[in-house]
């Protein structure tokens, strides 16, 4: 028996991971480093205003993937 | 009178809480497994995103969270992020363990390893073993509720009454209802905490700076307290590493109480829907971290950060507010509680003791929720009651443990190599990693213990997996229909195999 492991089939599948996997980049280091400043945007701190955009951004992501059909 | 107000409010959530979940299984058969353990899997995306969503924020995080902030600062808000991530595993993983529990009839987690890996032993330890992280969180959600009750009467309900009390609040509807009325609750206890979170949010904001921005909140922080503004935050113990890998953790564990909530959805689509939206439930906690930074102003000398959001309602909010803050934190103590009683009684009674036994289901289905109440009397209620130091280093260990079982899901989704000596193995090497790293040598370069467990497990799941014999092709044909041909393209198909012998 082969030890293939299960990979996307399609370009939108692949996509797909690829923009998963730049969202959770984009949550951990070296990215956060960027964000983590003393600077007020929004009357908010930059790291929160970079946590608060990380929720939409992965909703957004998500439901981008859901309509092209790029979840396998 | 007025005093007790905040109380009562309380305490009305409870019996609101009760009538709610009592009646939301009416007239359904709740001795079966399949009604009690999943409720007939029949919940729509706007149920399961409330479910999800208030299951994940426990009384941890809603109490917590202001507490870190008003002593870390920042550092507070990795748990939106890694909450925001979570939802990611339940969009990917979600449809897929819904829709082979529903053909292969699974409801725990614990259920689908033992078919995959052709062993019932495998399923029964992964059932013991998780059950010790989650009944650990149940524990902590529980003393949390005895502190809110005790809080709010003034110290009239002492800690054990306080247990006894939201424990047998549970036990009422969740006997009578299971996953439905946890479902129906977690609705209610949801969408209560949205309201509390951005109320008492806004409210903090305007005592304490005249108007509704938060903007002066942070300056005033930038221009005294700067340090609170970055990682690794005012005591300097959450670097980028450390933040990184914490929420690394939090991801790859998914819990038994997300399986079992994962299959409660009527369709692989509900799921879907509801996690994609998921992230935006935790937009909930941001108020609540804004109240720990005004804290930080009000209290300079508070004994315990985890009480700040509390003590600054009774101080200042009227009564009405305070005590729908209490009810907030009840609900998202309860809310995050219920789950793991139900999850555990569903695992011990489908995984541990129908194969030890060879309990015919409808025994199996009369035993699950009476399981509850051993459950809850023996094990949850008096290790609330006393509250022992060392339960934290029991919850360390839990989550250690529930993430090591990552690699072992991996292999029942996305890599059919994967046998049982290599989950087996895997996963006891990465909680004994985690162990000796949580405990005897901290978090080495800041990276989070059950990081270098994952990384141990990963390498021995693959290297004994390979050198192992493979489950059998039937168990394959069932889990990857799609990838037989391309797995056994060089084996002789099994009918050919049977006119050579």
């Amino acid at each position: 028996m082969k030890a293939t492991f299960k990979l996307p089939k399609t370009k939108k599948g692949w996509f797909g991971v690829s923009l998963i996997a730049i969202i959770i980049l984009l949550g951990g280091w070296p990215i956060i480093n960027i964000f983590n400043q003393e600077i007020i945007v929004f009357g908010l701190p930059l790291i929160m205003v970079w946590s608060i955009l990380i929720i939409f951004l992965t909703t957004f992501s998500m439901a981008f993937i859901n309509k092209i059909g790029g979840v396998d | 009178m007025v005093a007790y107000i905040p109380f009562i409010i309380t305490v009305a959530y409870i019996f609101i809480a009760v009538i709610l979940g009592f009646f939301a299984g009416k007239g359904k058969n709740m001795d079966n497994v399949e009604e009690w353990g999943v409720g007939s899997r029949s919940m729509g995306p706007i149920m399961m995103y409330l479910l999800i969503g208030a299951g994940g924020v426990s009384a941890y995080t809603f109490m917590g969270s202001p507490g870190w902030a008003y002593s870390k600062g920042v550092p507070a808000l990795y748990v939106v992020v890694y909450l925001t991530y979570m939802a990611i595993l339940a969009w990917y993983f979600g449809p897929k363990v819904w829709e082979l529990g529903k053909k292969y009839n699974h409801v725990t987690q614990s259920t689908a390893i033992s078919d995959r890996y052709e062993s019932k032993v495998l399923g029964g330890i992964a059932s013991i073993v998780t059950s010790i992280g989650v009944l650990a969180y149940a524990v902590i959600q529980t003393t949390g509720a005895a502190y809110i009750l005790n809080v709010m009467s003034y110290g009239l309900i002492p800690t054990w009454v306080g247990v006894f009390l939201s424990l047998g609040a549970i036990s009422i509807y969740l006997y009578k209802s299971g996953l439905k009325a946890i479902g129906v609750t977690n609705a209610f206890q949801g969408a209560l905490m949205l309201f509390v979170s951005f109320f008492v949010g806004l409210w903090a904001t305007k005592q304490f700076t005249g108007g509704y921005s938060f903007a002066p909140i942070f300056e005033r922080v930038k221009e005294d307290i700067p340090q609170f503004l970055t990682l690794p935050g005012a005591l300097g113990d959450m670097n980028a590493t450390f933040w990184t890998t914490s929420i690394l953790i939090s991801f790859f564990s998914i819990w038994q109480t997300h399986w079992i909530q994962w299959m409660g959805a009527d369709s692989k689509k509900s799921i879907r829907k509801s996690a994609t939206l998921l992230p935006t439930f935790y937009v909930v906690l941001i108020p609540m971290i804004v109240v720990g930074f005004i804290g930080v102003f009000m209290y300079p000398n508070i004994g315990t950060p985890d009480q700040v959001a509390i003590q600054l309602a009774v101080d200042t909010m009227p009564a009405v507010v305070a005590g729908l803050l209490g009810a907030g934190t009840l609900a998202a103590a309860m809310s995050s509680s219920e789950p793991c009683v139900h999850a555990t009684a569903l695992s011990y009674s489908k995984d541990v003791l129908q194969p030890l036994f060879k309990w015919d289901e409808e025994t199996t289905g009369k035993w699950t929720r009476r399981l509850i109440f051993p459950i809850m009397a023996f094990i949850i209620a008096p290790i609330s009651i006393l509250e022992p130091a060392s339960l934290v280093y029991i919850l360390l260990i839990g989550y250690g443990f529930i993430a090591q079982a990552f690699p072992a899901i991996i292999g029942i989704f996305l890599w059919p190599r994967a046998t049982k000596h290599g989950a087996f193995w895997g996963i006891l090497a990465g909680f004994i990693i985690t162990v000796i790293f949580s405990f005897v040598i901290p978090h080495p370069l800041d990276i989070h213990a059950g990081i270098w467990g994952l990384a141990a497990n990963t390498v021995i799941f693959v290297v004994a997996s390979l050198i192992t014999q493979p489950v059998s092709r039937e168990t394959i044909e069932r889990f990857f229909p799609d990838m037989v041909d391309e797995l056994y393209e060089d084996e002789a198909p099994p009918s050919l195999r049977v006119e050579i012998k």
